[in-house]
């Protein structure tokens, strides 16, 4: 697959190429103008919801001081409560039952201050001896409250209302054994006033003894209060994956809503580092816990901490995104698909107009010359396909050239050369010879015209490519009487083929060459004394002649040269090529031969032609007669 | 070429879709149209989907409770889409204030929580007789609930039954006891401990910062660690050791104020003595310096405590070793159950809707939300669910997390058949009257004043506002 595509990458298509051209002009410039679109329509819906957040944070954030200044104004009134007064000038904390009376007492007098609906935890007006308000809500263990840091708070605030952000219930009051039990005070932030309780009488104002201990008053909040009225007042529509959280400026979370999508404002709250001084409403761009947040922040009047809204930008960017890629993407595809059939079909009528050509190609191949591609002479391809067809006009001519005249001149020399040789034409004419011979007593001149005469026919009147042995050692024999007339005394011939292999059949006129080559070339220095043995013998799979003459011999280059294609030896040669031909490549002639001493010429044959004669040397098993 | 401009023309168009998105805002969910399930068989056919309307519950409760409201609330909402309700949770303390105030504001609700004040809304014509109701609903019937659960401000008129019971009984750590060797309270009626006997076991429950116990001679009880039982303090833990003591709220002709006879204010100075006397209970002031009861049982610091059964829950909640028992009561055991009802303002646009919601939170098996209330923190009104096993099963196997081992002898069965009517709701003026007496019995509580003395001075200001008993019998 991966070599596929490597091979299409090296040698691309004609379609890839238009493909590849086809996709980058549609799609690059769709993906450039779909990421100029999202980057403008995202920097406008940061900038919006920015304005939308910082104005949503700094309206409910007043809803919230309002609501919180609520307890702030009924503890200021508190001060001066007539009954307040009464109850804590007489108060005697060594007497439990005064103590449990007045706090009947001031359990009513807080409903009527600090009523249910202002969304506190609970209320308190707190003494180093007794909790007076509400019971069943959170306890301060026996002197715990003392010095506790929202007493030091209180009393450092000299009678003004000091919020306290959330804290530990159980840290800060020491409480052991509640730990792990789930109790709806764990975490609390309070507001608290120390208490300077006075009143009017007749014109001028009472203060308490300074030998009373004045209370403080302690109203408690859960920090899901806080977080709820957040979220009511400044959820604006689509905001479900908006953060809430109050914090001071230092970063002491007050409340924080539940992490939405990995995200609270709970843990990272250096953006807070952001908010330029003295600045009480805005909104900012920062990273929190890795993620881009757009932060509008405002800063209470009432109790000086920063209320912030949060929403990652991706949030709302998701939904921009969505639609550039709900628009881009099936546009992408479309032009994808588009490009992709366009160049298929454009590659493909290509591809037609050069394969239109390829019918008449194989004809040409065929040796069809004759046909050729039809086409509109005003088509785009006309030049191409008229050389094609001038290209198989110019093959036919060649063809006839190269070929047909040839052929044709070869016919006319076999036709001279038949007439030439008309071999009644010639016995007739030898026999006329031979008789004159013999009326002239020219005897010598008869037996040779007799042995030329028995050599034509055997030639003539055969036409098969075989013979037998026997046949063919005659006319070897005629041949050489009448050569040993020609050279008269100059070479002896000896025979030594066994009896049995005289009915073997033998490619006719195999021996003739060799002998003749010996006659002419091996004894052609010598005067007298030439010797040649024609020899045979049988071996298991195949039958080997020699022809053995003691002439001159050849040098090895002579021997190479007379087996290929030596123009003096051609014979040679062409027995060669007619054993091979007719037995395969194992069979054909050798030559061995020493200068000075003499040639050995072999020839070897299957052991074959003799089937219908077993001999002892081949061996029984393959004696399919028996 | 071509598709140059194609692919052009399709962005310019792309952003034009951008551009008309970003100002738009998503689309409302579609209003679901789904159709209720029968909750109990509606009486009246819901009015047409699109017309929604709004009813306003208001009521008390725990964490626990209110959560469980609301998200019953929820469910309903769900089951009825054209009904919103508006559950409104104030806690107990306020409640009758914030409640007067809205309906001096005239707007009240359409529903709500109830304590005894609502006879006097019922004599002033503000609530519905919740027996007209239950006359046009062919699905529910008075004889269905216990005879003792109605809340009635004339023998034909009724606040309606009890939304729900609770019961006075005994929940300890069971923890604790395992430390001590100290045998768990008993669960059935017949094997319960009398007076003499618990007060043994709750001083061997009380630990000093030494670790000697209340029976131990150097026992130090101004520094007690943990304490051996706490008492509610209010009539509904005191009021069955009066009964069953042969005391009763009224004398006989239901003329006079007799909490302050003998037999009477005897089971009351025994609670007190606790405090007192045995110092195996922590007193007022101690207590503003603990948790809340069931937080304090939890965190050890009170071994035994006697109140309503709406603290299981709290109990369940906490994981805790806890268990109950029946009241420490040997002879003549009598108890009640007791419990708000839930009244239907005559002021209500939407009666119909509302009394849907009525049938929604009262019936055990209208919601999973509801069961598990029943299952925990309420026990049923209905008579079936007292007298038949499988019936107490479903609300009452001691299988299920609030309901320890032990609980149908200590509570079901033991306060269902030793039952009178409930104090609270057959007293004329109660409310007042308990008002004063609360009071006076703080001093007898910090053992200032004998239980007599102290009731017998509050007889003189009881004794006008005594009118006798709703239902005519003795109380």
């Amino acid at each position: 697959m991966i070599s596929k595509l490597k091979n299409l990458a090296k040698r691309p298509t004609l379609r890839s190429q238009l493909l590849m051209a086809f996709m980058l002009m549609s799609v690059l410039p769709l993906v450039a103008v779909a990421f100029s679109s999202y980057l403008t329509i995202r920097s406008e819906m940061i900038a919006q919801t920015r304005d939308n957040l910082s104005e949503n944070i700094r309206k409910s954030n007043i809803i919230i001081d309002t609501r919180l200044s609520v307890f702030d104004n009924a503890s200021e009134m508190m001060n001066i409560d007539r009954q307040l007064y009464d109850i804590f000038s007489t108060i005697d904390r060594e007497d439990e039952l005064s103590i449990i009376r007045a706090n009947r007492l001031i359990q009513k007098i807080l409903i009527q201050y600090v009523s249910w609906q202002d969304g506190k935890y609970s209320a308190h007006l707190v003494t180093s001896y007794f909790r007076f308000g509400e019971e069943n809500k959170n306890f301060y263990p026996p002197g715990s409250f003392e010095g506790s840091p929202i007493d030091i708070a209180a009393k450092e605030g000299k009678g003004a209302m000091v919020w306290v952000p959330t804290y530990d219930y159980l840290d800060m009051f020491g409480i052991e054994g509640l730990r792990d039990i789930p109790v709806d005070y764990h975490r609390l932030f309070s507001s608290a006033r120390q208490m300077n309780l006075s009143t009017i009488v007749n014109g001028s104002v009472r203060k308490m003894p300074s030998n009373i201990e004045q209370p403080v008053l302690v109203i408690n909040f859960t920090e899901d209060y806080l977080i709820s009225l957040l979220q009511e007042y400044s959820s604006p529509d689509n905001l479900d994956a908006a953060s809430f959280a109050v914090m001071t400026t230092g970063g002491h979370i007050v409340c924080a809503s539940e992490e939405k999508n990995g995200i609270s404002l709970r843990g990272d709250t250096s953006w807070l580092a952001q908010i330029p001084a003295g600045k009480k409403n805005g909104s900012l761009l920062a990273t929190v816990d890795g993620q881009e947040m757009v932060i509008a922040y405002t800063v209470s009047d009432l109790t000086g901490w920063v209320a912030a809204i949060a929403l990652p930008s991706r949030s709302f960017l998701n939904a921009v995104t969505g639609r550039v890629m709900a628009i881009t993407i099936p546009t992408a595809i479309l032009l994808a698909l588009m490009s992709f059939g366009l160049s298929s079909v454009i590659a493909r009528r290509f591809s037609q107009k050069v394969l239109r050509t390829l019918k008449t190609i194989e004809e040409v191949g065929e040796a069809n010359f004759d046909a050729q591609i039809q086409y509109d002479p005003q088509d785009e391809f006309a030049f191409y396909y008229s050389r094609v067809n001038q290209m198989g006009a110019n093959i036919k001519n060649l063809i006839h050239e190269n070929y047909e005249v040839r052929l044709r001149q070869k016919d006319v020399e076999i036709m001279a050369l038949n007439i030439q040789l008309d071999p009644h034409f010639l016995y007739n004419t030898l026999n006329i010879i031979n008789w004159t011979a013999l009326d002239e007593d020219a005897e010598r001149t008869s037996e040779i015209i007799v042995a030329l005469s028995r050599m034509l026919q055997y030639t003539s009147d055969n036409s098969a490519e075989t013979t037998v042995l026997a046949d063919d050692l005659e006319w070897i024999r005629q041949y050489v009487s009448i050569m040993a007339l020609r050279y008269e005394d100059k070479f002896t011939v000896e025979y030594d083929i066994p009896q049995c292999m005289m009915e073997m059949r033998v490619p006719k006129l195999f021996l003739q060459p060799i002998v003749e080559n010996a006659i002419i070339h091996a004894f052609k220095d010598m005067q007298t004394g030439g010797r040649l043995v024609i020899s045979g013998m049988r071996f298991e799979d195949e039958a080997l002649f020699s022809v053995e003459d003691n002439g001159t011999g050849m040098s090895p280059a002579q021997v190479q040269a007379t087996m290929e294609y030596e123009r003096s030896s051609i014979g040679i040669r062409n027995t060669d090529r007619r054993i091979k031909v007719l037995y395969g490549q194992r069979y054909g002639v050798g030559i061995y031969s020493e200068e000075g001493t003499g040639t050995i010429v072999t020839v070897s044959l299957p052991n074959t032609g003799l089937a219908d004669e077993p001999t002892a040397l081949l061996p029984p098993s393959s004696n399919k007669s028996t | 070429m071509k598709k140059r401009i194609l692919a052009v023309l399709v962005c310019l168009m792309m952003v034009a879709l951008c551009a008309c998105g970003s100002s738009g805002s998503s689309t409302p969910p579609a209003n679901s149209t789904g159709t209720a399930p029968s909750a109990g068989g509606a009486s009246t056919a819901p009015p047409a989907a699109d017309e929604q309307v709004e009813i306003t519950l208001t009521f008390w409760g725990s964490p626990a409770e209110k959560a469980a409201i609301e998200a019953s609330c929820a469910t309903f909402m769900e089951a009825y889409p054209h009904i919103k309700v508006n559950s409104m949770h104030i806690p107990n303390d306020d409640f009758l204030t914030k409640l007067n105030s809205m309906i001096a504001a005239g707007n009240a609700p359409d529903i709500s929580y109830s304590a005894e004040w609502k006879c006097q809304m019922g004599k002033d014509g503000l609530i519905y007789n919740f027996y007209d109701l239950i006359d046009q609903d062919p699905e529910m019937s008075v004889d269905d609930y216990l005879e003792t659960c109605w809340w009635n401000w004339s023998p034909t008129e009724s606040a309606g039954p009890i939304m729900a019971n609770v019961a006075p009984g005994l929940m300890y750590n069971a923890d604790m006891f395992e430390e001590l060797n100290v045998e768990l309270p008993p669960t059935k009626v017949d094997e319960a401990w009398s007076w003499d006997e618990f007060v043994d076991v709750a001083k061997q429950l009380t630990l000093d910062v030494n670790g000697n116990n209340a029976h131990s001679p150097d026992f130090d009880p101004g520094n007690i660690k943990q304490y051996g039982v706490q008492f509610a303090n209010t009539w509904i833990s005191y009021m069955p050791f009066v009964l069953s003591n042969g005391g009763y709220y009224l004398n006989e002709d239901m003329t006079e104020f007799a909490l302050d006879q003998p037999d009477a204010a005897e089971a009351i100075q025994r609670i007190a003595d606790l405090i007192n006397v045995h110092h195996v209970s922590p007193s007022a002031v101690q207590r503003s310096s603990m948790p809340a009861p069931a937080t304090a049982l939890q965190s050890k610091q009170i071994a035994m405590y006697v109140d309503g059964s709406w603290n299981h829950l709290d109990l369940a909640e906490a994981e805790l070793n806890w268990g109950v028992g029946v009241l420490p009561i040997d002879e003549n055991y009598t108890t009640f159950f007791d419990g708000g009802s839930l009244i239907i303002f005559k002021s209500t646009q939407h009666l119909d809707e509302t009394w849907l919601l009525y049938k929604w939170i009262t019936n055990p098996e209208s919601s999973k939300e509801i069961t598990d209330m029943f299952q925990s923190i309420w026990l049923p009104v209905h008579t079936k669910y007292y007298t038949d096993q499988a019936e107490i099963e479903f609300w009452a196997s001691e299988d299920l997390p609030a309901r320890p081992k032990g609980f149908q002898d200590a509570v079901v069965h033991a306060t269902y058949e030793n039952q009178v009517r409930p104090t609270e709701v057959n007293v004329i003026n109660f409310n007042q009257i308990d008002t004063l007496v609360a009071s006076a019995l703080d001093q007898v509580w910090l053992g200032e004043k004998s239980a007599a003395d102290a009731l017998a001075e509050v007889k003189v200001n009881a004794d006008p506002l005594v009118e006798g008993t709703y239902f005519g019998d003795r109380s």
